[in-house]
């Protein structure tokens, strides 16, 4: 793309990236974050804008009265020859490195250049005066200073103000989001899109305001000073500027380019190091740490590739742009005292201008730069509006009423059919995707079937079935194609959401533990349950012995994703946390897989006890299980393939007879 | 983690230096150059000075050109050089920073079980990517612009002196005046700014629980409640985020006050000094000039101490996981067996997590190569742990395991557990395609192999309805797999390493028994010659093992073929089997 020899790039977990396309500006965007976010504080933040404007042309005033003390005070430098007295001077000129440093805005006083001391002509009582004016100097110098305090902290304050209000706004939305966009972002990058898009946005849109304030008020104000000094040294300051600001836009895209290229990889490498870091079990258990080793080693080459790329880049052209900043100071200043010493211009003249450009340099430079801060901002924003603007797939009805407890007539599913939404769709725009899927299969097709108030249904079926699924829908995690669930004859999707899910309790097939202590973890459905009541809950899901025999009992700290539990011990917990909801419906994901059939069977007695006329939906690969079951239903890739009570399918002689055969010899 | 600061710095200081070493040269160069132009910095405002004291005020025009090429010359000359100083200083840090990553990352590979048990991922990756970056911005930037700055201020110095000792001291005093500042808002800055860290790992913290367990969130309906402490910890840390920035603002703003007044009383005393007659102004200007180039130093000291501050931090963080020592060791002495007959040796093993809380309690088993073992017993008894001492996750605490007759610790590591098939009670893919998954466990099996391991494992069939088949993605960027489904293909990865001893702990759980006798079936040729371990909770799955053993509570109760075993009238396998086997009681 950019000649010279591009590197490869397309090794393995490094997906090659995806650009958003340049150059869109999106202005509604930006005007609804701006009025959405940035709206509540606009008095702040015009105040702050305000401050920041006058404050940038602090250097003007500070000069200025430099060469007040100079050419009235101390009345330094006489008259040559020709020009008696006339020559004013000035002493400033702009600290020699500032070009050194452009991405700060540092004002600075400057060096003082000596003007030399020639017949001093000084007025009386010049000590006095020059005590007035130093006491009014350093006046100004206390008045610029508080002005800039007073603006960094209105900054500051709106800023993290900004920010909170957009992260909430961020996370209340993830939490609405659907479980299918969730399994399609690892919780990696959605923390990344809450935490630092937000906070990029939040950087950039403050840049974008105030560093464009900051630059307009010095080039303007620079400007019009040097233009009311001499016009024709500010026409060679004219002519210099747009080669130097073009330079910088030259080279502009190719830095982008290997930052884009940076920032990927950078991604993908924090990608395969918290994805090996999980599953470094399996990774030692086959030793293949050289392989792994390898892998990341290739990133790691190539993230050191582009950074130097991008470094060198830019560090050749601040060379060039130093040359050539410095070149043009020369040239004023050579220039100016060629006519200085051909007394066309005075010393004082000269110097003021010199100063004064080489403070409009920093400016000119930040300003060309506005557009690469509002094209970072725009990926940022973009990302961030992605998450903001994706529909809510389960939305609460209008006309929602609660769920009926106690259920009166049961559950019934009629004509059930689901599709999973497929992986193309739930990715971010600006993610790299992998090649086209063709559409997704049908997991459930046209299911039917009736759950009487206070029986259970057990689903049965070969792995990949459907059976999850179908508890998803029950639990309405998705939302059906097509087809609807009544309870007792309200649609699921009429049922206030919240009212439902303090009604289910779920147990998951997977354990989902949070890092925290047992407590916490039983009682997350029922935050204010009593400690009776958790101990209840972990006693009927045979957990409060094996709590009650640790140090801090119910205390204890699980270490990360439960690692110092047993798998069954993990599969418990989770079930004494949906038995402490009291559930009006209890939807169990072969919650006993991983348990001994003797602690299955007490699980299941005491389930008995608890559950009695309550309703229940479970999975279970155990005919012992399915047996204590008023109700079987045999899935068989996505159809009901057997429906009855254990009595019946066993004369059916189907699938639940063999595995009743099976299981019981 | 406790962090304490000083006595350390300096050791980790030259553990930094061990990583600096290899480019000892460059470093040198680098340094050298850092020198040159510290020192042509000083040349410039002579130059200035020059210009305008003899040719302007003196009207000496003979020299006027010399010193035009001059002014032009050496900046010119200087930013050269500071473009190979960059470069050069570009490529050092960035090379430091992959070495580091590169073996750190090593080292973290090797690290055991325990470890990640105690720490998070989270946690790990933020060390790996983040504080290697933190330390590398202040080993070639910053010590850069210390050296330099150290040099050009002990010029500024030395010129000040010789050109008024009255003014140098009043420079002093500023100097003074910026170290008193820096003493009053370090701690406030260093308090805030780790108020303000701990806050937001905190709520990057809880934000990742969320995430992580969103389903429970879900299920619970618990979103309302989670945002509310979102609210409330994002509040907090906007409270003392800004906190932090009127902290360093308030220091900055002081700094640069200093600098302006210290400025302005320096001129206006030189000034003063001028009427008095008793200074030359041209000296006032060089005095000024000087001044400026030793109290921006001032400015980025200050600055500096408080980054070094994070840097330590961050040294810290890093060197306490290179210094985690491995605690399973590879013996240097090592036996290397090619193959593994499969004979394993439990002599009265013991083991324990925690210190005091003994889980395997004198465990003693002999297998023969070929040997199909089964072990049940309740859950949490330590059928687990068992399988976690023959892969030496852990070392035993007591007792001898030996493996053909070799103590396993005098086994090579990672020899040894290449002769495991391994099938964790968690599954585990990588998001790669499913071929790739397969193959994890032997790089170089051929697509026959993964396709009859695939077979074996009865996932073959599902495999193919799948778009691309065996090339599908899973996981993080492909399609997600039911539990079942994901349990069977990590049974084929472990069927394709072809190993010496098959482990398997409850690798059949989310199955329905129709599936897991076909599974068995298929594995009957895997089997044979093997020795295998089986963890198992359905019984009809274990019937034809070698040994049955009924673990309880860190003890063999009870050891046997599954008919020895129905023979023992008593035995407690023989109560579970009638038990669970016989009807069941109808709720109807
Ligand atoms: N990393 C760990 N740190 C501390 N304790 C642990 C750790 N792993 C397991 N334990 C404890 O050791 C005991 C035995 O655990 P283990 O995983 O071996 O059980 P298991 O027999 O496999 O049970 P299950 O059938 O439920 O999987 C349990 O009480 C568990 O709490
Ligand atoms: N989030 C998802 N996105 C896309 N496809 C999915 C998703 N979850 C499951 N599938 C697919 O849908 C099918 C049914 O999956 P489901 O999890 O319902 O099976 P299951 O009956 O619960 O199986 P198991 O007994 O193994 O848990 C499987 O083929 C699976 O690959
Ligand atoms: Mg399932
Ligand atoms: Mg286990």
């Amino acid at each position: 793309m950019f000649g010279k020899k591009e590197h490869f790039r397309g090794y393995q977990y490094r997906p090659p990236l995806q650009r958003p396309e340049t150059g869109g500006k999106d202005w509604p965007l930006y005007f609804r974050f701006i009025k959405q976010y940035a709206w509540p504080f606009r008095y702040s933040l015009i105040v702050c804008m305000l401050l920041v404007a006058i404050n940038s042309n602090y250097v003007y005033v500070i000069s200025y009265l430099s060469r007040l003390v100079v050419d009235n005070i101390l009345v330094i430098g006489g008259e040559r020859e020709d020009d008696a007295g006339q020559v004013r001077r000035s002493i400033t000129a702009a600290d020699r490195d500032s070009g050194r440093s452009p991405s700060r805005p540092v004002v600075s006083m400057g060096e003082k250049i000596d003007m030399g001391l020639r017949a001093p002509q000084r007025p009386p009582e010049a000590g006095r005066k020059l005590f007035i004016l130093a006491v009014f100097y350093m006046l100004t110098q206390l008045f610029f200073n508080t002005l800039g305090r007073l603006a960094a902290r209105r900054h500051i304050v709106v800023a993290q103000g900004i920010m909170g209000s957009l992260r909430e706004d961020m996370h209340k939305k993830v939490m609405e989001l659907s479980m299918s966009y969730h399994q399609a972002m690892s919780p990696g990058r959605l923390m990344s899109r809450i935490l630092s898009d937000v906070e990029s946005v939040q950087l950039e849109m403050m840049a974008l305001l105030i560093s464009g304030t900051h630059c307009c008020s010095m080039i303007l104000v620079g400007g019009i000073i040097l233009f009311a000094t001499d016009w024709r040294m500010a026409c060679i300051a004219l002519t210099i500027m747009p080669i130097y600001s073009w330079m910088y836009h030259n080279k502009r895209p190719q830095i982008r380019h290997y930052n884009q290229e940076l920032r990927h990889t950078n991604a993908c490498l924090y990608g395969l190091v918290t994805q090996k870091i999980d599953a470094i079990k399996a990774i030692q258990a086959y030793a293949r740490e050289p392989g792994e080793e390898l892998a990341f080693h290739r990133l790691v080459a190539c993230f050191f590739r582009d950074a130097l790329k991008v470094q060198f880049i830019s560090s050749v052209l601040g060379c060039q742009a130093g040359i050539l900043a410095h070149l043009c100071n020369c040239g004023i200043f050579l220039f100016g005292g060629w006519l200085v010493l051909h007394g066309k211009m005075s010393l004082g003249k000269m110097i003021f201008v010199q100063s004064a450009t080489i403070t409009l340099f920093q400016p000119v430079l930040e300003f060309t730069q506005l557009n690469f801060v509002l094209q970072r901002m725009r990926i940022s924003l973009l990302r961030v509006a992605g998450v903001l603007d994706r529909e809510v797939e389960i939305v609460e009805d209008p006309s929602s009423v609660l769920f009926p407890r106690p259920i009166r007539q049961g559950i019934e599913v009629r004509n059930l059919g689901f599709t999973y939404p497929s992986s193309k769709i739930r990715r971010e725009a600006d993610e790299s995707d992998t090649n086209e899927i063709s559409a997704p299969e049908p997991v459930l097709h046209d299911i039917s079937f009736k759950v009487p108030a206070g029986t259970w249904l057990c689903i049965m079926g070969a792995s990949g079935s459907g059976k999850t699924t179908l508890l998803h829908l029950l639990s309405r995690i998705y939302e059906p194609n097509h087809g609807e669930i009544l309870i007792d004859g309200i649609n699921l999707q009429k049922i206030n959401l919240q009212s439902l899910r303090r009604s289910l309790g779920v147990v998951p097939q997977e354990a989902q533990i949070f890092s925290g202590s047992m407590k916490e973890n039983i009682c997350y459905g029922f935050p204010e349950a009593s400690n009776e009541q958790i101990m209840a809950a972990a006693k009927a899901a045979q957990m409060h012995d094996f709590i009650m025999e640790m140090k801090t009992q119910y205390e204890t700290i699980i270490g990360q994703k439960g690692a110092s539990l047993s798998g069954g011990q993990r599969q418990r917990l989770s079930l004494a946390r949906a038995l402490l909801t009291e559930p009006e419906l209890l939807i169990l994901d072969d919650c006993t897989s991983a348990l001994d059939a003797n602690t299955e069977r007490k699980i299941q007695e005491t389930l008995g006890e608890i559950l009695q006329g309550k309703t229940a939906i479970m999975v279970s690969q155990r005919v012992s299980m399915a047996m204590r079951c008023h109700k079987i239903l045999v899935l068989e890739d996505g159809h009901v393939k057997e429906f009855g009570s254990h009595r019946e399918l066993l004369q059916n002689n189907g699938f639940y007879a063999k595995l009743h055969f099976q299981q019981t010899e | 983690m406790q962090i304490t600061p000083g006595n350390s710095t300096l050791g980790n200081l030259r553990k930094i230096l061990v990583f600096m070493w290899p480019y000892r040269r460059h470093l040198f160069g680098l340094m050298t150059m850092t020198a040159c132009l510290a020192v042509l910095a000083i040349f410039p405002p002579l130059v200035t000075k020059a210009l305008i004291d003899r040719v302007f005020t003196r009207g000496d025009v003979s020299v006027f050109f010399l010193f035009g090429a001059l002014m032009v010359l050496i900046p010119t000359i200087s930013h050269l050089l500071s473009l190979f100083q960059q470069v050069l200083s570009v490529w050092l840090g960035q090379r430091f920073v992959f070495d580091v990553r590169f073996k750190l990352y090593q080292h973290m590979l090797r690290l055991s079980l325990r470890f990640f048990n105690k720490h998070s991922v989270g946690k790990l990756v933020n060390r790996l990517m983040g504080d290697s970056g933190t330390v590398q911005q202040m080993l070639t930037g910053q010590s850069m612009t210390v050296l330099s700055d150290l040099i050009v201020a002990s010029c500024a110095i030395l010129a000040t002196f010789l050109i008024s000792w009255r003014m140098a001291s009043v420079l002093i005093i500023i100097i003074f005046f910026f170290v008193i500042n820096f003493k009053f808002s370090r701690k406030r800055i260093v308090d805030t700014s780790r108020a303000m860290r701990k806050s937001y790992d905190r709520l990057s913290g809880g934000v990742q629980n969320r995430l992580v367990a969103n389903l429970a969130v879900k299920t619970f309906g618990a979103e309302q409640r989670e945002n509310l402490v979102f609210a409330e910890q994002s509040e907090e840390t906007i409270f003392y985020g800004k906190e932090q920035g009127i902290a360093g603002n308030n220091f900055w703003m002081n700094v640069s006050l200093i600098r302006a007044l210290g400025d302005s009383i320096i001129y206006f005393i030189g000034c003063a000094m001028v009427l008095q007659g008793s200074l030359s102004y041209g000296e006032v200007v060089a005095f000024c000039a000087y001044g400026t180039q030793l109290l921006w130093p001032a400015v980025r000291f200050s600055q500096l101490a408080n980054q070094l501050q994070q840097v330590s931090i961050a040294t810290e963080r890093l060197f306490e996981i290179f210094d985690e020592v491995p605690e399973i060791q590879n013996d240097p002495e090592a036996v290397f067996l090619p193959r593994l007959s499969g004979k394993v040796d439990f002599q009265d093993v013991r083991f324990h997590y925690e210190p005091g809380k003994e889980i395997i309690k004198g465990f003693s088993l002999q297998v023969k190569p070929g040997d199909r073992i089964a072990l049940i017993g309740p859950t949490g008894c330590g059928k687990s742990t068992i399988l976690n001492l023959i892969i030496r996750y852990y070392d035993i605490t007591g007792g001898s395991l030996t493996l053909d007759d070799v103590p396993i610790h005098k086994l090579d590591l990672r020899q040894l557990r290449r002769q495991f098939g391994i099938v964790l009670q968690e599954s585990h893919l990588f998001s790669t395609s499913i071929k790739e998954n397969i193959r994890y466990s032997r790089p170089n099996a051929s697509d026959d192999e993964v396709m009859e391991a695939a077979r074996t494992a009865e996932i073959h069939d599902f495999i193919m309805t799948l778009p691309e088949g065996y090339d599908t993605a899973v996981g993080d960027f492909g399609v997600e797999l039911s539990v079942g489904q994901k349990q069977r293909i990590n049974i084929a990865r472990a069927i394709c390493a072809k190993p010496a001893i098959l482990i398997m702990d409850e690798a059949t759980s989310s199955l329905d028994s129709d599936s897991e006798q076909a599974i068995q079936k298929a594995m009957e040729k895997v089997l044979s010659g093997r020795t295998s371990f089986v963890v198992a909770h359905r019984l009809s799955t274990i019937k034809n093992s070698n040994k049955i053993i009924l673990l309880d509570k860190g003890h063999i109760q009870e050891q046997g073929t599954h008919e020895e075993l129905m023979a023992m009238p008593k035995g407690r396998y023989r109560e579970l089997y009638t038990k669970h086997m016989g009807a069941g009681v109808l709720a109807e």
